[in-house]
């Protein structure tokens, strides 16, 4: 069906038409002159009036050619459709990408703005009785516009759609979209991105089944962009960093880079960097003494996408973990514990911990952040951030999967068969991903025995044995209580050559960083856009009546109220940068928010969605609505010019 | 020189010394009221010998060939031209439209009248100048001989264009016809601004006489080639008739092609009825019309 439409408010420019009437009957004012005869002039315009064509519309034709010009413009103003040709009463959700990556220019315009000209291209193609939704993704969908067939409305949520410089999260956005099309009998999704959906070959079901239209955005495929930073303590210096870089290549070629280190305006550091295309260059910054400072990483030349061509670090100065190691006195575990100011440890018996977690109000008021059960644990499961040395709890009474890091089947145990110990396991892989193991190596780490974990559910190895897995991260969720992380070491560190080790300490000082979070690690100090900034005061929670403020890198000041369990979260880092927070008026911390994303440095926009099995081809037949305004705009303007050459030939008596 | 000669806007010294030799040429040999310096239809008896014709009863003696009597022995008879005065009469439009113009229509029409008058004079034929707007004015003559010239240019100085006098070229040429009845040369200079057309007005200068008219049509350089611009509501100086006018490049073409076709009109209906017809813009010098073209066209010798 081809239609027809106008814009909503064009009559309002109708009453221009009598308007011009009045104006054209004030003549125009001529300048008179004496002359020696007017005959041969009023010969002449008479000889012109005959020879003229239209001679009846002759005193009208100036008034009839504004009346055109102005009835074109009036035309051309009301924005006329002639419109493609689709089925009616379709409901569709447009999603928009407005990641970070949609901020690359394509010949001058960010592909944001290309892909809401494609979005606004679909609005104009609107048939009476569509139903469409504008739903915008980054990291997390947001709902523009719901289901309407206002075309005002729609045209207004995908101008509001801003460029943001958070990393791509498509699941939740297409879950988002399917169930705004819940009720929808004839529903449709199109996706305007350039891609970085992720594997989608797990989706649920329901979201297969979702129609999907996908429009690439974007041609540019050269990038190298930082895709991680992060700093750890250095082992041979005391109170400095090492700070770890690595720098992605998406170009087809390879790229050579200068990667550089500053602190505020003072270079610092510089390495020049070859990345192979496609690959990934890490580098490392050893032994600068950074503490207490904000470090930015700079790459030149950064490629298209500029969102990724500078990080923040933020390296706070640490404060000690309150570490309370239950158990039998372990010489090396608590050297290794003595020996980290970061960290500061206190050993109890098993009995005096039990006693402890007996009386409720004590043990809540116990400043420990971190338990180290050595060897020995009670049943239940720690309710604070734990690791479990040659020992679990029995976590068949509550425990919530740790979703994020678990994958279906492969790291789910399976009931161990054969005998519940292992003798001397050789380790076979770590998973180099998790933070508690990150900067380490095990290969040289022999143990002369472990147990199975057994059937835990949510349990997530992170070290494994050929035979079991020799240590695991799970998330303890108890309704009512914060999540609280638990590492399980499966063997005895003392029956190992571990303290023998580099890893050793390493592992440990991971492990309370991944787990005491706010203190040791520098984790703090660098964030990755859409990451909530939290912030713990000092000060008790009912005793801080402070107010806080927070200065993004756009320079807008952000009032922040504590929650109720104290800390200060600022949920909405939409843009890297430096965000700063003041206490009363007084600067208290910076935050460090950087891109970091390998997905968003890939900027080559991907040709094709793939659901399940099912291939989704770029929607080239979506329907295009052809504006007819630049030719009604033309044609007034043609309209001008004649009257123009009329009225320069026309002379009356 | 006199100093009225020297004080004229007219004619000067040199001019006039320029002209003196030169006379009027009328092909047209007519007869004027008193023997005259110009040759005559009618045998006379002047020196300038015509023509021989045989002897008829009655014919005077004295002009018998006696030679050729002795030699043929038949009686002819010696016939000699007889010379006339010519009449000459100027005809200059006065009306307000040929006052504009730089240079000025009216000054340019009184030089010619001045000039071809002076010849007249000169050569003893009869002169006679009128202006004519609305009607006929006589101006000068009928006079003739080199002494009437102060009158003439006093007459011609003295005259001017009305103020919204209107052109009536008939009325004009109904009172020539009517007061002049004798033959001879008519010099008619106008610009033709005339809404009621020129061919009934010309036509009673032909009815009847044998006279040989001369046009001179003369038009200013702005109304040959008008330099105005933007939207004009231009005015007749003569009748208040108002044209309003936007001034482009296409009009000022119609306007050109109007006027030649106008030029064009005049001429046909002058050459298609034995009348000269001039064209001539003011800004063509003076003393070139009247010693290069007029001479050309054979009005001078």
């Amino acid at each position: 069906m081809s239609g027809f439409t106008f814009g909503q408010f064009a009559w309002l420019l109708l009453p221009l038409i009598p308007a011009l009437i009045a104006l054209y009957f004030l003549k125009l004012k001529r300048q008179p002159r004496v002359v020696s005869s007017t005959f041969l002039w009023a010969r002449t315009l008479e000889d012109l009036h005959v020879n003229a064509p239209f001679q009846k519309m002759r005193k009208s034709l100036l008034l009839l050619l504004q009346l055109l010009v102005l009835g074109f413009l009036i035309f051309a103003c009301s924005k006329p459709l002639v419109e493609g040709t689709g089925q009616t009463g379709i409901s569709r959700v447009i999603l928009i990408d407005r990641s970070a990556s949609m901020g690359v220019l394509e010949n001058g315009e960010s592909r944001l703005s290309l892909a809401q000209t494609k979005a606004l291209d679909l609005i104009n193609a609107l048939e009476p009785g569509d139903l469409t939704a504008v739903v915008t993704f980054s990291n997390r969908p947001v709902t523009m516009q719901s289901m309407t067939s206002d075309r005002g409305r729609l045209e207004r949520a995908i101008r509001r759609i801003e460029l943001t410089d958070l990393p791509t999260e498509f699941p939740t956005a297409l879950q988002t979209a399917a169930s705004l099309l819940a009720a929808a009998e004839n529903g449709e999704v199109v996706v305007i991105s350039d891609g970085a959906f992720g594997d989608l070959t797990n989706l649920g079901s329901e979201l297969e089944l979702v129609k999907l239209r996908y429009i690439p955005i974007g041609e540019e495929t050269s990038n190298q962009g930082i895709i991680e930073l992060d700093a750890a303590t250095s082992f041979s210096q005391e109170k400095a960093y090492e700070i770890f870089a690595s720098v992605y290549n998406s170009a087809e070629e390879k790229k050579s880079v200068t990667l550089s280190l500053y602190d505020g305006e003072d270079l610092v550091d510089a390495t020049q960097l070859e990345i192979e295309p496609g690959k990934i260059a890490p580098h490392v910054f050893d032994g600068a003494k950074f503490a207490g400072q904000t470090l930015k990483l700079q790459i030149e030349p950064g490629g298209a996408l500029k969102a990724d061509d500078e990080a923040w670090i933020h390296l706070a100065l640490p404060k000690p973990l309150e570490v309370l190691v239950v158990g039998a006195p372990n010489h090396f575990l608590d050297l290794v514990l003595r020996a980290n100011p970061q960290l500061r440890a206190r050993r109890i018996t098993i009995e005096a911990f039990e006693t402890l977690l007996k009386d409720d109000s004590k043990f809540q008021e116990d400043p420990a952040q971190v338990i180290i059960f050595d060897r020995q644990c009670p049943k239940s499961p720690s309710l604070r951030p734990a690791i479990y040395i040659d020992c679990h709890p029995d976590y068949s009474l509550k425990v919530a999967a740790e979703s994020e890091e678990k994958k279906e089947g492969a790291d789910t145990p399976v009931e161990a068969t054969g005998p519940s110990k292992i003798e001397a396991p050789s380790i076979v892989d770590w998973d180099a991903t998790h933070p508690v193991n990150r900067y380490n190596n095990y290969a040289d780490l022999l143990i002369s025995e472990s147990r199975r974990p057994g059937k835990i559910p949510g349990y997530h190895s992170i070290i494994e044995s050929a035979e079991d897995s020799l240590a695991g991260v799970v998330t303890y969720l108890v309704p009512g209580s914060p999540a609280a992380s638990h590492v399980i070491l499966n063997f005895n560190v003392l029956n190992t050559n571990w303290a023998w080790l580099p890893s050793f300490p390493k592992f440990f000082y991971s492990a309370s960083a991944f787990l005491g979070e706010a203190a040791l690690s520098t984790e703090m100090g660098r964030f990755r856009c859409g990451q909530a900034l939290t912030y713990y005061p000092p000060k008790k929670a009912e005793e801080n009546q402070s107010s806080y403020t927070l200065k993004t890198p756009q320079g807008s000041d952000v009032p922040l109220k504590p929650e109720k369990s104290g800390e200060v979260i600022f949920p909405d880092t939409y843009h890297r940068g430096l965000y700063r927070l003041e206490e009363d008026g007084e600067f208290v911390h910076q935050f460090a928010v950087s891109l970091l994303s390998r997905k968003e440095a890939d900027i080559a926009a991907a040709k094709e969605v793939r659901i399940g099995v099912d291939r989704i081809a770029t929607a080239d037949e979506i329907p295009q609505s052809k504006e007819l305004w630049p030719w009604a705009a033309a044609l007034a303007l043609a309209f001008v010019l004649t009257e123009w050459w009329v009225y320069n030939r026309r002379m009356t008596l | 020189m006199s100093p009225r000669l020297e004080s004229s806007t007219l004619l000067d010294k040199e001019f006039i010394a320029k002209i003196e030799q030169l006379e009027l040429v009328s092909r047209k040999i007519a007869s004027g009221q008193i023997r005259g310096e110009r040759r005559s239809k009618r045998r006379g008896q002047s020196n300038e010998f015509a023509d021989y014709r045989p002897y008829s009863t009655g014919d005077d003696l004295r002009f018998l060939d006696w030679n050729i009597y002795g030699r043929l022995e038949r009686l002819f008879l010696r016939l000699y031209e007889e010379e006339e005065d010519l009449n000459l009469n100027i005809l200059i439009d006065s009306s307000s439209s040929m006052g504009f113009g730089e240079p000025n229509k009216f000054l340019y029409a009184r030089k010619i009248a001045a000039a071809l008058a002076y010849i007249g004079l000169v050569n003893q034929d009869r002169v006679r100048v009128s202006s004519f707007n609305e009607q006929l004015e006589p101006l000068f003559g009928p006079a003739r001989g080199r002494r009437q010239l102060w009158k003439l240019l006093d007459s011609l100085e003295t005259v001017d264009t009305g103020k919204e006098t209107g052109t009536n070229l008939f009325k004009g040429c109904k009172d020539f016809a009517v007061t002049q009845r004798l033959t001879g040369i008519v010099i008619f200079v106008s610009d033709f601004f005339d809404r009621r057309g020129f061919e009934e007005a010309l036509k009673f200068l032909l009815a009847g006489r044998n006279l040989e008219i001369y046009v001179f049509h003369v038009l200013a350089p702005e109304e040959i080639d008008p330099k105005y611009v933007g939207d004009l509501r231009l005015v007749d100086c003569e009748d208040g008739i108002e044209a309003d006018v936007s001034i482009s490049r296409p009009l000022l073409k119609a306007y050109k092609r109007n006027l030649n076709s106008f030029r064009a009109e005049i001429q046909e209906y002058c050459t298609g009825r034995g009348m000269h017809y001039s064209f001539t813009s003011t800004e063509v010098p003076f003393d070139k019309l009247i010693l290069g073209y007029l001479r050309r066209r054979g009005l001078l010798r």
